[in-house]
């Protein structure tokens, strides 16, 4: 089971690999600023969680050789989130990110990864729920530096949003400047579509069940997620509360 | 208990263009009824209508089913009044498992939730009358099924939410020869064991050999020009649409094309050719 560490204070966290391996971090405060330098070579899981606040979290991170690191952000407050999070892998190591975000309020999400050398995979995963009038921004910048052979990267984020009010601006960037690597990108993003949404209504499903079906489906790896990242079981079911109130529409 | 639709005088519009002009039908428990007719004069406007397509706009006429005022239901109240359309072409839905799809339906029509234990075991039996694939419940809804494959599980749909009137769009179409058996086979079993009436819609009396309808209904430019029984839909497996034509002096819209100049690969020079 991951360890727990609340961040309820500005004061800045910085995470080595003399920490826990599997960590659930709580951000309660207004601001956070974590540094990571994960050196380890077992797996390290990390798992962010933000409790109802309005909250910037800046992270800069380095992966260090033959690091694995699998990073988790789950966002299923309605008020509004800043976050930055700047990571470098270095060679042989890999870093996996999946992100869930789901609410109703202003969110700017900015990732700058960089496989920094030969060898290095990154894999990033969002999935957002754009609810009522939110206006959602999210920039996923990859890098692959000059040197860095052999390195993969590959990036997805899909966002639906719901009703006339709502905005997202995706922008999956790539840098590549080197040969022989591996790289993709690929985002989706709309709202729902109507003759979608009368197939489930032909099916007995109110407009409301139906749309819910759809937030759901945007958060079907969450409970394999929370078990992968060695989540608590009463977490777990805050987890599952939190998305059920969300999806009640 | 024994179930009643009634049409009367029905008109559609669908984009500003009046497809259905007039049309009136009767059916109840116990009957299938044939729908037939040459492309684009209303089959599947008709059932798109009952349902509730809210791009199908009805401008006159009534739709009452058991005395109930059809046009008033949304289209999820249809549903669960025991209305069901198996679509011509079925929508994918990515993200959401048949499985979940399928158990919201049903807990949607139902006070008490279905059990999952009685769930799996009716999908599984259903999945296998169908020979549809055994890891069916845990695929999207219709996400990268084949033609085949959708139409199969808009009945596995049918035999789960059990409704009352079965409209079945052109669900032969796609299918091939085993595959339109084996649907036929279950749509007919489900018709044997309950209270319910079907209006079908194809073009094969092949199709119509198989389920064997005990009403047949011809719909030329939005209304009702012929009726009968399945000797009706043999004769027009036979001889088509052009002794009706000539029968009630209807003269068919021909779709005007319009006249096309080639400029050839090259427009430079070449002017236009006649």
């Amino acid at each position: 089971m991951s360890d727990l560490l609340r961040l309820n204070d500005d004061k800045p966290l910085m995470i080595d690999g003399s920490l826990s391996h599997d960590l659930l971090l709580i951000l309660s405060g207004k601001k956070a600023h974590i540094r990571y330098n994960l050196n380890a070579k077992g797996p390290w899981h990390i798992f962010i969680f933000r409790e109802k606040t309005n909250i910037s979290l800046i992270e800069e991170g380095l992966i260090s050789t033959d690091s694995e690191v699998h990073m988790a952000y789950l966002d299923l407050a309605n008020e509004s989130f800043i976050q930055e999070s700047k990571f470098a892998v270095l060679k042989g190591a890999g870093l996996d990110i999946k992100s869930i975000y789901l609410g109703d309020n202003n969110k700017n999400i900015i990732f700058d990864i960089s496989n920094k050398e030969a060898d290095t995979k990154v894999n990033i995963d969002n999935s957002i729920v754009a609810l009522k009038d939110s206006d959602f921004n999210i920039k996923v910048i990859g890098n692959i530096v000059k040197g860095a052979k052999g390195a993969i990267h590959h990036q997805k984020s899909r966002c639906l949003t719901l009703g006339p009010l709502k905005r997202s601006l995706i922008s999956p960037i790539l840098n590549i400047d080197e040969n022989d690597v591996e790289a993709s990108h690929a985002m989706t993003s709309g709202t729902v579509d109507e003759e979608m949404l009368y197939y489930m209504n032909a099916r007995g499903l109110d407009r409301n069940k139906a749309l819910s079906l759809m937030v759901e489906s945007y958060l079907t790896y969450s409970d394999e997620l929370y078990k992968d990242f060695g989540i608590a079981e009463n977490w777990q079911k805050e987890f599952k509360d939190r998305e059920a109130n969300l999806c009640l529409m | 208990m024994s179930h009643l639709l009634k049409i009367e005088n029905l008109h559609v519009q669908v984009n500003d263009k009046h497809i259905l002009k007039g049309l009136s039908l009767e059916a109840k428990s116990g009957e299938i009824h044939a729908i037939m007719g040459p492309n684009g004069n209303g089959k599947s406007t008709l059932l798109q209508t009952i349902m509730g397509n809210p791009d199908y706009l009805v401008s006159e006429g009534s739709i009452t089913f058991d005395g109930q005022d059809v046009l008033k239901m949304r289209v999820d109240e249809r549903s669960r009044a025991g209305l069901f359309l198996a679509m011509q072409y079925p929508q994918e839905i990515p993200g959401v498992t048949n499985s979940d799809f399928l158990r919201a339906a049903i807990n949607a029509r139902n006070e008490k939730p279905i059990s999952l234990f009685s769930f799996i075991k009716e999908i599984d039996t259903n999945i296998k009358a169908l020979h549809m694939k055994e890891d069916l419940a845990h695929r999207f809804v219709n996400d990268g099924f084949s033609g085949g494959e959708k139409k199969r599980n808009e009945i596995l749909q049918m035999l789960m939410l059990k409704p009352s009137i079965c409209m079945l769009d052109e669900i032969d179409s796609g299918l091939d020869v085993d595959a339109i058996k084996l649907v036929s086979s279950a749509i007919e079993d489900y018709y044997a064991k309950n209270d319910c009436l079907m209006l079908v819609v194809s073009h094969y009396e092949r199709f119509f050999t198989m389920i064997k309808p005990t009403h047949a209904h011809v719909i030329i430019d939005g209304k009702i020009v012929a009726e009968g029984d399945a000797k009706l839909v043999e004769k027009i497996d036979n001889d088509g649409y052009d002794w009706l034509y000539k029968e009630l002096n209807i003269h068919p819209e021909v779709e005007v094309k319009p006249l096309v100049y080639s400029l050839g690969s090259c427009a430079h020079n070449k002017g236009l050719k006649k």
